[in-house]
């Protein structure tokens, strides 16, 4: 049971891969059994071209099933081609929405975590300058963290806007 | 230009105002820091560290609260929650949001609930007193 279904397996591989292998397996088969019984009746009432007609007459119908059993192989063959290649397309697509989506959420949780301190910058800084207003060279130092902050917030924002949307 | 920029940074100490701000934030400093500019823009200031806080802060003041400043990212109750309940509390209260992340889709409900201006942080001092003096005129003008 077992090598019978793994020769059907073979088979069927086979028949997907070389369609027009089979094809000429199904026709040597049939002219074979043709040729035999041709023999037979020939030896049992002796030959006659009546016999060699009726036995090879069917050989171009059985040419054209062969024919449209290989059409048919081959179709199924680059549907599943097809069916394969969109599955592995959704499945690409899938992770990277589940990705797409964990960054955003990471994104989420860095803003809120990043934005906090740098707003504690912003009035600590401004209320600094308030304090230093007559020193301009500390008042220049603030200027510059007050920079350096924006653009420690900007990198965030320019990420998200570049990459997650 | 030196001028010009502490001019634009530094925010000079304004007249006496007769309203009341409850500030809801749960970042010590940050609250310390907008109680000290709410307090020095001529605001009465009241704080609370999460929302249970604020709500209870709010019954308590009621009559007196006149804005709630609330950050979003609350511990326990959430920003959004807070939000809703003080609205139960009082639909014609004037909320401004700040957070350093404001979802597109949670921005949209806040805005449902009352919230009359959203901030994102960082934000500077002037945009805090600006955005609060907007939000109070409008509703003194409402109530003319």
């Amino acid at each position: 049971m077992k090598s019978l279904k793994s020769t059907w397996e073979l088979t069927k591989g086979l028949s997907e891969k070389y369609p027009a292998v089979l094809l000429g397996y199904f026709l040597v088969g049939y002219s074979f059994i043709s040729i035999i019984r041709l023999i037979i009746k020939a030896k049992r009432d002796g030959p006659s071209v009546e016999d060699l007609y009726d036995v090879f007459s069917a050989l171009p119908f059985m040419w054209l099933l062969a024919m449209s059993i290989v059409k048919i192989i081959q179709e199924r063959s680059k549907l599943r081609k097809i069916q394969d290649e969109l599955a592995r397309e959704q499945v690409q697509r899938q992770i990277a929405e589940i990705q797409l989506s964990a960054l955003r959420e990471a994104e989420k949780v860095l803003q809120h975590k990043i934005n906090n301190p740098l707003a504690v910058i912003a009035l600590s800084l401004s209320r600094l300058k308030r304090a230093v207003q007559r020193d301009h060279d500390l008042v220049d130092e603030a200027n510059d963290i007050e920079c350096a902050s924006q653009r420690i917030g900007s990198v965030l924002t320019d990420f998200s806007r570049t990459q997650l949307r | 230009m030196r001028e010009l920029l502490e001019m634009e940074t530094i925010p000079q100490t304004q007249t006496r105002h007769h309203e009341t701000i409850l500030i809801v934030e749960d970042d010590e400093p940050l609250l310390r820091l907008l109680r000290f500019f709410l307090d020095d823009g001529g605001y009465h200031v009241l704080c609370a560290k999460n929302g249970e806080e604020a709500i209870d802060t709010y019954v308590a003041h009621r009559e007196e609260i006149d804005l709630v400043l609330t950050d979003l990212g609350l511990p326990g109750i959430t920003g959004k929650e807070e939000i809703l309940a003080l609205e139960r509390i009082n639909p014609n209260i004037r909320i401004i949001c700040a957070s350093g992340y404001i979802d597109p889709a949670l921005k949209s409900e806040v805005c449902q609930a009352g919230v009359k201006a959203i901030v994102s942080k960082p934000y500077a001092p002037q945009e805090i007193l600006q955005t609060a003096r907007t939000v109070l005129d409008s509703r003194a003008k409402e109530e003319r």
